[in-house]
């Protein structure tokens, strides 16, 4: 359901170290790798490859390094840019499995009527909780587990819940 | 200082009393809670309890991987967003 093909990965943070090297922060699963080929800067309306960011990994913390800032100085000046990558080089999911950004914004169904608009979706510790916002103003949240889903479509853009009594 | 251990871990006693009552039913509804600081026992797994965080219920779902910790440890009190980026959504 995203309005573009461009996806919000990271964001540039503080200068590390004298060599022009900066931490970089990701939103990512926990047990995901950067290793995307390509990255994009917003320039207007317009998304432009940044070319020569490389990336390692170094304690808890990714660090990149453009090729020619070499200066700490120079590094601070991309402080706080936001890195996207193109939706297409993402890769295919496994079955139950959906990208959070292809699913919010979705039209939640009950019953046959419509329940409400899916606006975030959280993991606490316990399981995916699709955090929805109903017709009437409440905001709620229902875990994704599969005996209270009937159907996900992305292409429409509707999930079906089923046996919610408890949670609405 | 941690608890005794001939006390057992520390679970609500009406919570506990509702968990017994679904097991005995061999019911799977959702249970509300206020009662953050209960232990997570294996006698809850495949159950979900509403917990609250001052303002609303969050769902927990209990799977085993939770035994031992507090049910509030799962819903809370302060919000945090954060970009989507490219995070899954994954069905239990």
């Amino acid at each position: 359901m995203q309005s573009n093909n461009y996806l919000i990965i990271g964001k540039i943070g503080k200068p590390h170290g004298l060599k022009g090297e900066f931490i970089i922060h990701f939103y990512l699963d926990r047990d995901e790798d950067p290793s995307f080929t390509e990255f994009y800067i917003k320039q207007g309306n317009d998304y432009v490859i940044f070319q020569g960011l490389t990336i390692k990994l170094a304690g808890n913390h990714y660090l990149g390094k453009i090729q020619g800032v070499d200066a700490r100085e120079k590094a601070h000046e991309y402080c706080n840019l936001d890195l996207y990558i193109n939706r297409n080089d993402l890769p295919e999911t496994n079955e139950d499995e959906y990208y959070y950004t292809d699913l919010i914004g979705s039209i939640c169904y009950y019953e046959g009527d419509v329940l409400g608009k899916l606006e975030d979706i959280h993991n606490f510790g316990s399981s995916d909780l699709f955090g929805i916002k109903t017709n009437t103003g409440k905001y709620i949240y229902i875990p994704y587990l599969k005996d209270l889903l009937q159907e996900i479509n992305i292409d429409e853009g509707t999930i079906t819940f089923k046996n919610l009594e408890g949670y609405i | 200082m941690s608890r005794s251990v001939h006390k057992g871990p520390y679970v609500d006693k009406k919570l506990y009393k509702k968990i017994v009552k679904q097991n005995n039913d061999n019911s799977k509804k959702p249970l509300k809670t206020w009662s953050r600081s209960s232990t997570i026992i294996p006698d809850m797994i495949g159950h979900t309890i509403n917990v609250y965080n001052g303002k609303t219920f969050v769902p927990v779902f209990i799977s085993e991987s939770l035994i031992g910790h507090k049910l509030g440890e799962f819903s809370p009190t302060r919000t945090f967003r954060s970009h989507a980026g490219s995070k899954k959504a994954k069905g239990k």
